[in-house]
């Protein structure tokens, strides 16, 4: 009788302790202790992509380019912030919500970065920009380096008005700028965008 | 004899695992706190924190959700009680497309995620247990992480 409820006891306990074993629970962090552990993981955890455009230092040093390798090479370097798409695309690791003209919110990444890579084209770099805060912000790069409009015109490449900004402190480069609903050069991720997209193409001659 | 002790063994896990039912509702009951088994791992408190706020929820079992959201460096802190439900995307499957639904106490949508990973109950990889939400469930995109929270 004795061995019995000694029996029935130890199930109890082994059940009891069970109970208080959750191992999801075991597994808690202390409130007090988050930012702690969340510093802990991001410090292991490799760096993500840390901008979402490139410069307009970039797109000039870029438009200096006289082949494919140089731009390849350049781009290799960043190569934590863009992924090369297919010949002549780089796409920017960074993404995020792009509203459209119809007020839908779109997953997209925020740039996309062209060049012209057929033997017989001009020679041009451009990037297409899929948000106008960042659009606004590289813009205002240009701007603090000495870019003003110098003319507009309508541009076939965006199929939109385009202005051509130049600066007396950089007198061979030519930034052309144009708010668009076409992909340049019918190049691009995406062939019928519904967002306006931001274009940056620079010439250097 | 043998189909004997299969079926004694039977009993016995069974015995066990509603006793353990039985004892995990009571523990929960006194110290309110979520008794996380295999297939509830969603349960219990989780908590995120950036530059720009803390945010907390807790899934209780009955369905009722409690969310705190404090935002710095604003001193209030939005206290909000009302319920939860997981299921699936419009025509979707659950499988693939999980869904965890926040709703205020009048009904009005709180938060609407995509789960995108919990660490499983019998994780040996996961030192710390973490719910990943996420807008979409397109690949590669934003999500946020939480962490479980010690009740």
């Amino acid at each position: 009788m004795n061995i019995k409820i000694s029996i029935t006891k130890a199930i109890i306990i082994v059940i009891l302790l069970s109970a208080c074993g959750s191992k999801s629970n075991k597994r808690a962090v202390d409130a007090t202790d988050l930012d702690k552990v969340i510093q802990e993981e991001a410090a292991q955890n490799p760096a993500g992509p840390s901008r979402s455009t490139l410069s307009g230092d970039d797109l000039m040093q870029l438009s200096k380019c006289e082949d494919i390798s140089c731009v390849q090479l350049f781009m290799k370097e960043r190569s934590g912030d863009f992924f090369y798409t297919k010949k002549g695309e780089y796409t920017s690791l960074n993404r995020g919500m792009v509203t459209d003209s119809a007020g839908k919110e779109l997953m997209m990444p925020f740039s996309t970065v062209y060049f012209s890579s057929e033997p017989q084209a001009t020679w041009r770099i451009a990037q297409t920009v899929h948000k106008k805060n960042l659009s606004d912000q590289l813009l205002n790069e240009f701007m603090q380096k000495g870019f003003v409009v110098v003319d507009s015109f309508r541009y076939y490449a965006t199929e939109a008005k385009c202005y051509q900004y130049t600066s007396p402190q950089y007198p061979r480069t030519a930034l052309f700028y144009s708010p668009t609903y076409k992909p340049w050069y019918m190049k691009g991720l995406y062939m019928k965008p519904s967002w306006l997209g931001y274009v940056f193409e620079v010439h250097y001659e | 004899m043998r189909l004997y002790y299969i079926f004694i063994l039977i009993v016995v896990v069974s015995l066990f695992l509603f006793l353990r039912k039985c004892v995990d509702r009571k523990v929960e009951k006194v110290t309110d706190k979520e008794v996380v088994r295999e297939g509830e791992e969603m349960l219990g408190t989780w908590a995120s924190k950036s530059a720009n706020g803390y945010i907390q929820f807790r899934l209780k079992r009955d369905g009722s959700l409690e969310y705190v959201l404090a935002e710095i460096p604003a001193r209030d802190t939005v206290k909000i009680k009302g319920s939860f439900s997981i299921s699936a995307a419009a025509g979707r499957s659950m499988n693939y497309f999980p869904r965890l639904y926040g709703f205020r106490e009048n009904g009005d949508t709180l938060f609407n995620f995509y789960i995108r990973s919990v660490t499983p109950y019998n994780s040996t990889v996961s030192k710390y247990d973490n719910l990943i939400l996420s807008p979409n469930s397109v690949f590669d995109t934003i999500e946020y992480k939480f962490y479980r929270i010690k009740q």
